[in-house]
């Protein structure tokens, strides 16, 4: 009898440890599969905010992917205006490399591929340079053009779009009306150039 | 012979041409060829022109654009220097001043007239190990000439014999590894 109890808790013991293992098992497994899902869900966060801002559209009907990757993009040139907006205008390579060819001082317009980005921050003083100077505070919006003779016939074969970004929410909007409907009604005044304000700049 | 004539008037045309453009290739500066006495050759940052952007500042004074090669501008990109990690050997920045002038089409604008200067930096921490490992280096332009000249001491910012006159005003951001400029969200 006594021997049947012995063996029954050795027995029991054996179950308990192989028990402990199991859960020991599991947590590792669990672990792991946590942790692959945060970065999972890291990765899909990231893709998101690229796919939520490359899924707006202006009421325009220009998409903002028709301008990815116009973070990297090469600078045109930069400007500000009356101390409220810093700017900076960037081109994607076809654009630059007719830039550099003479367009449009040489009379030639900007071939169809073109695109070009206007990027506004709200400016604020630098705390560290040692002399005065205003730098980017928060990103505003991002004022874009793509050259389309065939889908913008009238408009001098240009394209125009806003997007709005509000750094509270750290979200991308598009422009609902009015800033889009300038574009060719202000860039009219530059139709010499092939509606382009900026001149590209030495450097 | 009068054919012959035509010929050679022909011939001292296409020679003229040629010489004006050889005249005219040898007239343009090769701003290339340019260093800093004991400092930074021009050249060291080629292709500067095509760099992607980091942010622009202007004051009265200058309307500046802060641009950088491939390599810094992945480092920003992977959180650097915010992250406390310093810049990686190879990093190059360059920033380009121009002076202010108000948009002729756009009068509310105010834009970049002529060129004012280009300033550089570059890590490489073997070679400036004294200078928390960056070159620094100033070339001033002048649009009448179109032509670019090493800085020197009376420049904005001034320009010593050398490739470490830029820490005496960088040191103040030695913690964001001697780089004032923040890469601007876009």
């Amino acid at each position: 009898m006594r021997k049947y109890v012995a063996q029954e808790e050795k027995k029991q013991k054996i179950e308990t440890r192989a028990a402990v293992e199991r859960i020991a098992g599991i947590m590792i497994v669990a672990t792991a599969a946590a942790g692959l899902a945060v970065l999972v869900a890291a990765a899909l966060y990231a893709q998101g905010q690229d796919r939520d801002k490359y899924s707006l559209k202006s009421p325009s009907g220009i998409g903002f992917s028709d301008f990815r990757g116009y973070e990297d993009w090469a600078v045109v040139s930069s400007a500000s205006t009356t101390n409220e907006v810093l700017k900076v205008i960037v081109g994607n390579p076809t654009m630059i490399k007719a830039f550099k060819a003479g367009v449009p001082g040489n009379g030639q317009p900007f071939p169809e591929g073109s695109k070009i980005a206007k990027l506004q921050w709200k400016p604020k003083r630098s705390t560290e340079a040692p002399f005065v100077v205003d730098v980017p505070d928060v990103f505003s919006q991002a004022f874009v053009m793509e050259k389309d003779s065939k889908r913008f016939p009238k408009t001098g074969g240009w394209g125009y779009a806003v997007f709005n970004y509000d750094a509270k929410s750290d979200k991308f909007t598009a422009d609902p009306k009015g800033l889009s409907d300038c574009g060719n009604a202000c860039h009219t005044a530059v139709k010499a150039k092939d509606y382009i304000f900026h001149p590209y700049e030495k450097r | 012979m009068a054919m012959k004539g035509e010929r050679m008037l022909t011939s001292a045309i296409v020679l003229a041409g040629l010489a004006v453009l050889c005249g005219g290739a040898t007239l343009a500066q090769d701003k290339y060829t340019l260093k800093v006495t004991n400092g930074l050759a021009f050249s060291e940052f080629r292709g500067y022109e095509g760099w992607q952007v980091v942010s622009i500042s202007q004051n009265g004074n200058h309307i500046a654009a802060i641009l950088a090669n491939p390599t810094m501008i992945r480092a920003y990109q992977a959180g650097v220097p915010g992250n406390g990690k310093p810049f990686p050997d190879g990093s190059k920045l360059a920033k380009i001043h121009w002076n202010p002038k108000k948009m002729q089409t756009f009068p509310a604008a105010t834009v970049p007239g002529t060129q004012a200067n280009a300033d550089f930096m570059v890590k490489d921490s073997k070679r400036f190990v004294d200078s928390g490992g960056w070159g620094w280096a100033a070339f001033e332009y002048d649009p009448k000439t179109d032509t670019f000249r090493p800085g020197n001491q009376a420049d904005k910012p001034p320009q010593g014999n050398d490739a470490k006159c830029g820490l005496a005003c960088h040191t103040t951001v030695k913690t964001r590894d001697y780089v004032f400029t923040d890469y601007a969200q876009r």
